[in-house]
């Protein structure tokens, strides 16, 4: 991680992106502020808040006084991020980390950074109240300040969709069913580990006093791995394989290569002075004590965890139940995959692609595909149908600007809101985000195959995740090293098809547009190209694997 | 009588239902605090939040004595709420 410079001040238009790693190199403290958008104002509901600057002043405020912190406080360093705009309620649109040689230092520092900021610099909140919102937008747009920077992350807009939904509840399972699934509990220690003092090598357990002048010693037998451990007999030291237990009264292992033995004697082939009190014993309790938790809730049960789960007895354990996702794909035109179509017609590949995607996905429980017409009562009588059988449903198509463009009235209709529509990416600006009467995720993709497949894949996953019990919603994504981009920068998050090429390292593929899932099907996955990029080494990578 | 333009932001542009407002002063030159008086008269919904005002003239705060000429950019910068 390269270090970042002493002072930075970065204001977004929109919620701030979640936080990236901050690391100033020989800092001894970092400290992390983040302001969060309330959901209410003195008791009454607010939609979100807009935030004006005065342009030439702002920018310049927040450096001066950063600067005066930083040397005001000894600090090594600090960054300040702002929002300029609208921002939704429960997103974060201040953020403040500072870091210095100490704790305190920092501590100070950020409390008189945000009592000076808010007397002194040029930055304004006004209420946007959540009854005002449906006719809000012109007015926001008309007064709207400018801001010379590139679109935020939409990932707090969606973070902050995903929020108001709340996970499945959960259930009891044996560890064989629980591979994939989230725990909703975590797993604890039911003793300590080690439970007894073992040893890390194969060797002789032994008293250091005990080697006669030539560095000799008697051995008096073995510990059979197992058993308990025998007592071990003064002027003596006991064979012992790597995790066998110590012996009471031994006070260290040497190990057999510095040793010559044959089955009574060992003799000492090294240094006396190198063998010191405690080597290659590992402590009871060293990994971790009884009742201490190993595993978190909110992870995946992995290989790993399922062996930790054995290892401390846990056979039954508590995870979130399957997520029920119902999909409903849309378009008079789409016919059956075995169908054969008019040219005027299409074959639907968006309900086979997403119920792929997800179908294989061990916290999602089968997914339940309709296929709906143009008509708005029979898409809102579908998705009433699926809202009450499903934890969350998908569509496809009807998000855009034609007629019959339904989707966004029918999330109305049932009694659901649109929390976003329309996000600053492509391929899928359509994107909408809604939430059902009962609080369930509505993920409306856009209707062309490779925009569905790749909102679905980097964010309508956000709010899949949150209802798994995922502590973070937020789908992992690995880098990769991009062969050959080449593109013109656009004030957009883009998503470029790509095919992996080795070990992290992925190569373009060659696509003509979000229509075009022949492309995506020579593909491993997407990668994610920040707004106003020319030239790329890596970026996040995102396969259509989805663990 | 001299014209000024003075910017406004957030609840004071919201209050004053524009997002700026004309004021005049008498003489060539005037002082900051003037002005801020000017703008209460011409804009009574602002006169509460004027006392925890400040005038900025070109781009950075201005005293109340702060000699203001017509042409500078001025702005009212009050009901601040950074965070």
């Amino acid at each position: 991680m390269s270090t970042p410079p002493p002072i930075e001040v970065v204001l977004y238009d929109g919620p701030l992106a979640p936080a990236r790693a901050w690391q100033p190199r020989s800092a001894g403290a970092v400290v992390q502020f983040e302001g969060v958008v309330r959901p209410t104002e003195d008791g009454r509901p607010l939609a979100g808040l807009d935030y004006e600057q005065y342009e030439p002043m702002t920018r310049d405020g927040l450096m001066g006084l950063a600067r005066e912190t930083l040397d005001g406080h000894g600090l090594t360093a600090i960054r300040v991020e702002h929002s300029i705009g609208h921002v939704p309620n429960h997103a974060v649109s201040f953020r403040l980390l500072v870091a210095s040689p100490h704790r305190k230092a920092s501590l100070a520092a950020m409390d008189r950074f945000i009592d000076r900021m808010k007397r002194e610099v040029p930055l304004w909140k006004v209420p946007v109240w959540a009854e005002e919102e449906a006719g809000h937008g012109c007015r926001r747009a008309a007064m709207r300040c400018p801001v010379a920077e590139w679109p935020a992350h939409p990932d707090a807009v969606v973070l902050a969709w995903a929020g108001r939904c709340s996970p499945v509840g959960t259930e009891q399972v044996g560890l064989a069913d629980a591979t994939g699934r989230v725990l909703a509990e975590p797993i604890a220690a039911d003793r300590d580990s080690p439970a007894h003092d073992v040893s890390a090598m194969d060797g002789y357990a032994l008293r250091l006093g005990d080697f006669d002048d030539a560095g000799r010693l008697p051995v008096a037998g073995e510990v059979t791995t197992g058993s308990a451990p025998p007592a071990l007999p003064p002027g003596q030291a006991l064979r012992i394989f790597t995790g066998g237990c110590v012996p009471a009264g031994a006070e260290l292992v040497v190990k057999r290569e510095d040793l010559g033995e044959t089955r009574e004697l060992i003799e000492l082939q090294v240094d006396r002075a190198a063998l010191l009190p405690g080597q290659h014993i590992r402590r009871r309790g060293e990994n971790c004590s009884a009742g201490t938790p190993v595993v978190a809730a909110g992870c995946r049960c992995t290989a790993a965890v399922a062996g930790v789960a054995a290892g401390f007895g846990a056979t039954r354990l508590s995870v979130f139940r399957r997520v029920r996702v119902g999909l409903m794909v849309t378009g008079d035109e789409l016919l059956p995959a075995d169908a054969t179509p008019e040219p005027w017609q299409v074959r639907d590949s968006n309900g086979p692609a997403v119920s792929a995607m997800l179908g294989s996905v061990p916290w999602i429980k089968a997914v339940s595909v309709e296929r709906g017409t143009d008509d708005p009562k029979e898409l809102t009588r579908r998705m009433h149908g699926l809202l009450e059988r499903c934890d969350a449903v998908v569509t496809t198509g009807g998000v855009s600007m034609g007629d019959h463009d339904y989707i966004p009235a029918v999330v109305r209709a049932v009694g659901g809101e649109v929390v976003f529509h329309k996000l600053p990416v492509r391929p899928g600006r359509p994107l909408l985000g809604g939430i059902g009467p009962s609080g369930q995720p509505i993920i409306a993709l856009p209707g062309n195959p490779v925009s569905a497949m790749a909102t679905l894949r980097r964010f309508g996953l956000v709010a899949l995740r949150r209802l798994a019990g995922f502590t973070d919603p937020l789908p992992p994504s690995a880098s990769a090293e991009v062969e050959g981009f080449d593109a013109k920068p656009l004030g957009l998050w883009v998503y470029r098809l790509v095919r992996v090429t080795g070990l992290g390292r992925a190569s373009l593929v060659v696509s003509r547009g979000s229509g075009d899932y022949a492309s995506a099907a020579r593909s491993d996955g997407l990668i994610e190209v920040p707004p106003g990029t020319m030239d790329l080494d890596r970026a996040a990578y995102y396969p259509w694997a989805i663990d | 009588m001299a014209r000024y333009t003075v910017k406004l932001f957030g609840p004071q542009a919201r209050l004053a239902q524009q997002r700026e407002v004309a004021v005049e002063v008498a003489g060539d030159t005037t002082q900051a605090r003037e002005i801020l008086a000017a703008v209460g008269a011409a804009c009574p919904a602002l006169v509460a939040s004027l006392a925890s005002s400040r005038l900025a003239v070109n781009h950075a705060y201005a005293p109340g004595d702060t000699p203001v000429r017509p042409g500078d950019e001025v702005a009212l910068i009050g009901m601040l709420g950074g965070g």
